[in-house]
């Protein structure tokens, strides 16, 4: 099983990948704080799976806040490669 | 060496891959006209889709579904296979050299990057196989929202706004026409791989790091 970051290093990084300014927390709203449309959910995705996970797609739409998908990521399977 | 000899020692001519993450791209066959005839009929789907509404004959279906089509494909499921939505290309001018693409995708699975994924396969392989300069693709206005961060990349333009174009819901909706070019598209692609692949090691660095 591929290793999990911590909630502060997955924060810090989903932030830098998306190039979202504002800071970060576990309750940050993904569409009403970070207005991310169905392009940005599927590079928000992309991001996330870099970390060799892979999400559930057919929960996207449960995933409201950044803890969502912080606590999503930290239940996901590894992918096949391990990694990303 | 004749003309017409395709032996090995010549540059690779090749089509891009129908195959993603999460999707790929197969040809339409008889089988999947129930399928087809279903999205097209779609209480959630049919009304914006091909027939607007309309309930065609079997026999018309089957007809209009390949009228002034250049491409189309079933876009599956990588895991299930399962249909999950159709990519057609149409209205293709080799003068002018642009065509017209549209995307639909079954209603129980919209949402996900199933449309994303397999929009960005087909529109490699209508830039690989044919010289079109622009794709163009129609959105009703209230479709658009859900592409902001697409149509504010530098590859797509708005390049026209049908006022009040179409009647859906007691109600008319422009029609807002984004134009795909060639260039932009190559340029975007090139883009989304450099910093994909950057991405990895990013990601790759910190996994390390959570291990040690």
């Amino acid at each position: 099983m591929a290793p999990r970051v911590s909630l502060e290093a997955f924060l810090g990084y989903v932030a830098g990948e998306m190039a979202w300014e504002q800071p970060l927390s576990e309750a940050t709203e993904l569409d009403d704080d970070l207005c991310v449309d169905s392009v940005a959910r599927y590079e928000l995705l992309c991001v996330v799976e870099d970390l060799g996970v892979v999400l559930d797609e057919a929960r996207l739409g449960e995933w409201q806040t950044v803890g969502d998908l912080y606590r999503a990521y930290a239940a996901a399977p590894s992918s096949p490669s391990g990694r990303g | 060496m004749d003309s017409t000899d395709v032996g090995g020692g010549g540059p690779a001519a090749h089509s891009p891959s129908l195959e993603g993450s999460r999707v790929y791209l197969r040809p339409v066959t008889e089988a999947d006209y129930g399928f087809l005839f279903a999205l097209s009929t779609d209480e959630a789907t049919g009304y914006r889709w091909r027939f607007r509404g309309e309930t065609p004959s079997p026999e018309g279906f089957t007809h209009a579904i390949w009228h002034n089509t250049i491409a189309q494909f079933i876009v599956c499921s990588n895991a299930s296979d399962e249909p999950v939505g159709h990519v057609v290309g149409f209205n293709a001018n080799m003068r002018h050299r642009h065509a017209h693409v549209a995307m639909v995708v079954r209603p129980d699975r919209a949402g996900r990057s199933w449309a994303l994924e397999g929009a960005a396969l087909f529109i490699d392989y209508l830039f690989a196989n044919w010289d079109f300069r622009k794709l163009y693709a129609e959105v009703v206005d209230f479709n658009l929202a859900q592409f902001a961060s697409i149509t504010d990349l530098p590859a797509f333009a708005v390049e026209g706004r049908l006022t009040e174009h179409e009647y859906y819901g007691e109600r008319y909706w422009d029609v807002v026409v984004v134009a795909l070019r060639r260039e932009g598209w190559q340029e975007f692609m090139a883009e989304t791989r450099a910093r994909r692949a950057a991405r990895r090691e990013r990601a790759g660095r910190l996994l390390a790091a959570a291990e040690g």
